[in-house]
């Protein structure tokens, strides 16, 4: 289950971050500065072209312009602008704000009355600046007309003028009214002059007087058009409109600002993500590439080691089968050897035994017929040639019948032991009937599969030995068995005899070796040859423990397996 | 092989880079920044085509850039009578071309022999008019076009007989729908086509020439008459490019001349009629005095039948004095130097 659950936890995280990192994309996106920036513009043309416009209508005002058409189109211009901030903070900053809405109306309100206002006065401002134009000169060409007439009267009338063209003038550029009472008294007394002055005169005096009243009364009337249209707040209104665009873009801004931190952390995050993974298979490709270098390595290494291990083996093999081979020669050559010995053996013992029955048969003869010619002394040595010749016969029957041992081996049966000890103790009947001899079976013998004739030999040599090198006035032996491996027994014939110092533990199964002197001791030492030969036919083992002067134990197996079908030779 | 801390080194410069883009990068708002481009100056200032700035009066533009195929719908359109309710008036029935777009007469005439309330001023260089109509009750030419059409004393349509009629003529079918691509007519259309074919009546006239440094233009008695309009004030009402039409004037300034001409009707009482200020009373809009030599009879109620005595008379209800009958020649002389020419000819030679 947790990993089922492992990787729809990572697509969750993914989707996740996915639709965190969209929306706050999207939402870092919430402050339109390109289209903020165009209305900022669209408010500072407002603010300039309001300028322009204010401008326009003093230089009208002073003179300086001499035709209107910029000013409807001044206006005009306004209009659209204005109209062009109607169309919504939304699409600007992702919502509306009603008192921005609301300002851009008073502002468009504003520039309605400004509109009302405007269109009153070019014609006020043309008819000023007309009297204004006219009354100089009409003054002037008066004064020159007075100076020129020769009533005294009219010349008093000079410097009323004079004062009138400046005071009027000076009215016309100040603020104040303060002059206006002035100028009135001055123009009522020109009024009550002129009834002296010839007609033509009069009529430029009413001009002149008509224009003079003009210019009061149209100064005033322009100043306040114009002070009224420049005091409108049209740019503090353009102003706290950008204040309040500002600050809502900033408010935008700002909130968008902490989209962009979250944005920027999610990409860093991102990134991190990429770098440490980067890392991570970069480490891994190079642990990858090592292992494959220390593998490759290990496997030519092993490789090497292998083939030299083989071919060691391969000597090796090679080896043994030629050590097989010649051991296989040695042993084939041994075994032809012995049979060539055996053969040798039995030939010679068999062909020698003819001369010497001849030798003694005919030193019998002599013996017997020719005993007192030959005197003591050549009857002693016929007789040393006699025994000589009869002890060779001797040596010839052991050699034959050890010889004889390998050749020719006898039928298995079954035996019971413990009668074939009793055969064997018959063969000795005169000397255990002495009483110096005393044989002792210690436990019950077991029944086996052997060769009956030569497990007979094997207990009478045994025993015929520990009686032979007896040397204790009370001679003992004892016999016992025991199981030994699996089927098998083990027999152990033991004397209290004179004992048999350790070196000659292994001599003395070799033939015809004998402890002690030939004329001490009767017989030819091919008894315990005999005796290993058969217990080795028997695929068991003999051997000897002794302890000098105390007494001897021969031991001998007879293993199971070849109790029952012992193989013929 | 590359290091992990070269991998980290990288990470962390990437990290610096990545943070100052953030931190420094927002733009700080506006006033740095160039402004975005919105024209300033309107196409048709005519301020802006100072060749002498000083001038009040300023010449024509040599060029108005429109839409040809407006013009040429909306001179059709100019032409039909089917605007009006008996198919027997056309927009050129009283704004007739060849007439200096006028009619000659002292009041129009409407449907059904009706006389209107005020003389027909001409329909050439209106597009230079602030506003229309004498009273300015309208702002636009096209705002204009509804006047006359809708008027029970002049073509007394309705707009949906007007599209009705113009939809059974396959010609205006096809033309309107190559224009405004879409498959009915609409009144705001027909007004649209009329407006900018008549932005199109422009006559540029040989004190154009002058005003653009072509001494030789004008003649030694024209020239004076010039002066002579601007030593006696007739120009501080009209001025501009089109010698008038961007203000308006109380009629009888220096004396009251309605009073003196009797009979006052609704239609006198001007721009009061629209906006109800007592100080509207009596004014009008400025007329234009380009081939005013051609318009006769004069002002909005059509009562002066001679260019001389209308200079005259502005003379003595709007500047408060006469001229000599040589001044008010010369005058008049300048005058006729704002005959202009319409398609090449001029248009006081149109057949």
């Amino acid at each position: 289950m947790p990993l089922r659950l492992k990787p729809v936890l990572s697509a969750l995280v993914v989707a996740g971050a996915v639709i965190l990192l969209s929306v706050s994309f999207v939402y870092s996106r919430g402050a339109n500065f390109k289209q903020h920036n165009a209305v900022m513009d669209r408010l500072r043309q407002l603010k300039q072209l309001d300028a322009t416009l204010n401008q326009d209508l003093l230089k009208l005002r002073f003179g300086l312009l001499m035709h209107y058409d910029s000013i409807p189109h001044h206006v005009e211009h306004l209009r659209a602008l204005i109209g062009g901030l109607k169309e919504g903070s939304a699409a600007i900053y992702g919502k509306t704000e009603a008192a921005i809405d609301e300002q851009v109306l008073g502002l468009e309100r504003l520039l309605a009355r400004k509109e009302a206002v405007i269109e009153q006065f070019p014609a006020e401002n043309a008819t000023l600046n007309n009297s204004l134009r006219y009354f100089p000169t009409l003054t002037t060409q008066l004064l020159k007309s007075v100076k020129d007439l020769p009533l005294p009267s009219a010349r008093s009338l000079e410097p009323v003028l004079n004062e009138l063209l400046s005071r009027v003038l000076v009215y016309n550029l100040t603020a104040s009214e303060e002059l206006k009472p002035q100028i009135q008294v001055l123009l009522d007394a020109l009024t009550q002059a002129s009834g002296e002055l010839p007609p033509e005169m009069k009529e430029d005096l009413t001009l002149m007087t008509v224009h003079a009243k003009t210019i009061l009364t149209e100064k005033q009337l322009v100043d306040q058009l114009l002070s009224e249209l420049l005091s409108m707040p049209m740019a503090e209104q353009i102003d706290s409109l950008e204040a309040g665009y500002t600050a809502f873009y900033a408010t935008a801004d700002r909130r968008a600002g902490r989209y962009r931190l979250v944005l920027y952390v999610l990409c860093m995050a991102f990134l991190a993500a990429l770098v440490y993974i980067m890392l991570r298979l970069s480490m891994a490709s190079k642990a990858l590439v090592q292992a494959n270098a220390t593998l490759e390595q290990r496997v030519r290494e092993r490789t090497e080691a292998l083939s030299a291990t083989n071919d060691q083996l391969a000597k090796e093999i090679d080896q043994r089968k030629r050590d097989q081979e010649t051991l296989a020669e040695y042993s084939k050559r041994i075994e032809q050897s012995n049979r060539e010995l055996d053969d040798f053996t039995y030939i010679v013992s068999h062909d020698l035994k003819e001369p010497l029955r001849s030798i003694d048969a005919f030193s019998k003869f002599v013996v017997d017929d020719y005993a007192d010619k030959l005197g003591e002394e050549g009857m002693g040595y016929l007789e040393r040639v006699r025994a000589n010749a009869k002890r060779m016969q001797q040596l010839i029957e052991d050699l034959l019948a050890v010889s004889r041992l390998s050749r020719s081996p006898n039928e298995f049966q079954v035996v019971k032991i413990q009668d074939l000890i009793e055969e064997v103790k018959l063969r000795f009947e005169y000397v255990l009937s002495q009483g110096k001899v005393q044989i002792l079976v210690k436990n019950s013998l077991p029944t086996l599969t052997c060769d009956r004739v030569r497990i007979t030999e094997v207990f009478a040599n045994l025993i015929s030995n520990a009686i032979k090198y007896n040397d204790k006035p009370q001679c003992r032996i004892e016999i016992s068995s025991q199981e030994s491996d699996p089927g098998g027994h083990q027999f152990s014939i033991r004397d209290n005899g004179r004992g048999i110092e350790p070196q000659f533990f292994e001599k003395i199964f070799q033939i015809f070796q004998r402890l002690g002197k030939k004329e001490e001791q009767e017989g030819t030492g091919v008894g315990l040859t005999i005796v290993k030969k058969v217990v080795e036919l028997h695929k068991g083992k003999i051997w000897v423990e002794s302890t000098p002067g105390e007494g001897t134990t021969f031991h001998f197996t007879i293993p199971l397996t070849h109790n029952k079908t012992l193989p013929k030779d | 092989m590359k290091k992990p801390w070269f991998y980290l080194l990288w990470f962390l410069t990437l990290c610096v880079i990545a943070f100052g883009l953030w931190r420094f990068s927002p733009p700080e708002p506006a006033r740095k920044q160039e402004p975005a481009n919105i024209p300033v100056a309107a196409t048709n200032t005519p301020s802006a085509s100072s060749i002498s700035s000083s001038e009040p009066i300023q010449p024509l533009p040599l060029s108005i850039a429109l839409d040809e195929r407006k013009v040429s719908l909306g001179n059709k359109l100019f032409h039909d009578p089917k605007l009006s309710t008996n198919n027997t008036i056309s927009c050129a029935s009283c704004h007739d071309l060849k007439q200096a777009g006028a009619d000659g007469r002292r009041l129009s005439l409407g449907v059904l022999g009706q006389l209107g309330d005020v003389n027909s001023p001409t329909v050439f260089n209106s597009g230079f008019n602030f506003k229309q109509f004498w009273d300015g009750r309208a702002d636009t030419l096209e705002d204009q076009v509804d006047g006359p059409v809708t008027n029970p004393k002049e073509m007394d349509s309705k707009w949906p007989d007007v599209i009705q009629k113009l939809k059974q003529d396959p010609s205006y079918v096809s033309a309107f729908h190559a224009i405004y691509a879409q498959e009915s007519i609409d009144p705001l259309m027909v007004q649209d086509a009329i407006a900018t074919f008549e932005r199109s009546l422009i006559t540029p006239s040989r004190f154009d020439r002058y005003l653009r440094g072509d001494q030789a233009a004008l003649s030694d008695r024209e020239k004076a008459g010039y002066h002579l309009f601007k030593e006696h004030g007739c120009v501080v009402c009209h001025q501009g490019v089109n010698i008038g039409g961007n203000m308006f004037q109380s009629m009888g300034k220096m004396a009251d001349y309605f009073a003196d001409r009797g009979n006052v009707t609704e239609s006198d009482l001007g721009r009061f009629n629209v906006t109800k200020d007592p100080r509207d009373r009596h004014k009008f809009k400025v007329p234009t005095l380009r081939n005013v030599a051609l318009t006769a009879p004069y002002f909005h109620d059509g009562t002066v039948e001679t260019l001389d005595a209308a200079v005259q008379t502005m003379a003595k209800y709007q500047l408060g004095i006469s001229f000599s009958s040589e001044e008010t020649a010369l005058i008049v002389e300048f005058l006729h130097t704002l005959t202009g020419e319409y398609q090449g000819k001029s248009l006081a030679e149109q057949p």
